[in-house]
């Protein structure tokens, strides 16, 4: 069942860490939509981003700008070309 | 027989992989991150200096590597902790036990992070964040905040870890034989709780 999700990185476990228990899937809760599917680039930029905000208290542009090199090496946003 | 062939490469290739990040963990220890010369952990590892960017690609995709190597260890460790439904001080604990484990390493990382390539500061802000994440979760088990309201709990994680740095980088002033967090790693953890309980009366 070990997996990395392939949009945030985050080590899935147990089936709680996948959408909907689904542990056929290659990315994690938090990176899917309520209805199972895949965030966007742009919707996972800006939870991403918030979680750097919520965690540490970063400003919105250091989360942002820290969340894109982040994403940048994922397997699911490395060929998406950033915008700036 | 071909299967066979195939999972030795396989393993052959992980071998070498695996050795080449021990041995930059020695020789970072020694060095630092940004002071060493690849064809120095070539050797130490050896292997030739065109099987290392075999593996790596660039100097910077290696120490991305190494920093990962330990860092993701200080996320998994911490994270155990919250599915063994354990407290804030085995949550403590846990943190600092794998900064001692790795201390030096740590040290160097940590002074010399804005020297490092982006990648490797935006792994050390997103683990941060992780090892923030399960520090939440212990204070809300706890019920703990500190007077704060949720969204202010950053503030008690920035206060940790700002202390946790200031012991790192002040270590000969606060440690007798220079390991500081695996030296005073019980006294620290006790002194925050005592904080913390002291601030919800």
């Amino acid at each position: 069942m070990n997996k990395i999700c392939i949009s945030c990185g985050m080590p899935m476990e147990v089936p709680e860490d996948f959408p909907k228990q689904d542990t056929s899937k290659d990315y994690c809760c938090y990176c899917s939509k309520p209805n199972g599917e895949m965030q966007s680039y742009d919707e996972r930029l800006e939870n991403y981003s918030g979680w750097l905000i919520k965690t540490q208290g970063l400003t919105k542009a250091a989360a942002i700008s820290q969340s894109k090199i982040i994403m940048s090496q994922l397997p699911a946003w490395k060929s998406v070309t950033i915008k700036e | 027989m071909e299967t066979t062939t195939e999972s030795q490469r396989w393993k052959q290739k992980a071998d070498t992989r695996s050795r080449i990040i021990k041995s930059a963990l020695t020789l970072f220890k020694d060095k630092g991150f940004v002071n060493w010369r690849t064809q120095e952990l070539a050797n130490n590892a050896e292997v030739s200096h065109g099987l290392l960017f075999a593996h790596f690609g660039t100097r910077d995709d290696l120490i991305l590597a190494v920093a990962n190597h330990f860092l993701s260890e200080i996320d998994s460790v911490t994270r155990k902790t919250l599915h063994k439904s354990e407290t804030l001080k085995d949550f403590f604990q846990a943190h600092l036990s794998v900064i001692a484990k790795y201390e030096k390493l740590y040290t160097r990382l940590i002074q010399e992070k804005h020297f490092l390539p982006q990648q490797v500061q935006a792994l050390i802000t997103e683990i941060n964040s992780a090892v923030a994440s399960h520090m939440f979760v212990a204070l809300k088990k706890e019920r703990i905040s500190c007077g704060l309201k949720e969204k202010e709990f950053f503030f008690i994680f920035n206060i940790w870890i700002g202390l946790v740095h200031h012991y790192i980088m002040n270590a000969s002033l606060f440690s007798i034989k220079g390991n500081v967090i695996h030296e005073r790693s019980e006294e620290i953890i006790e002194l925050f709780l005592k904080i913390i309980h002291k601030t919800e009366g």
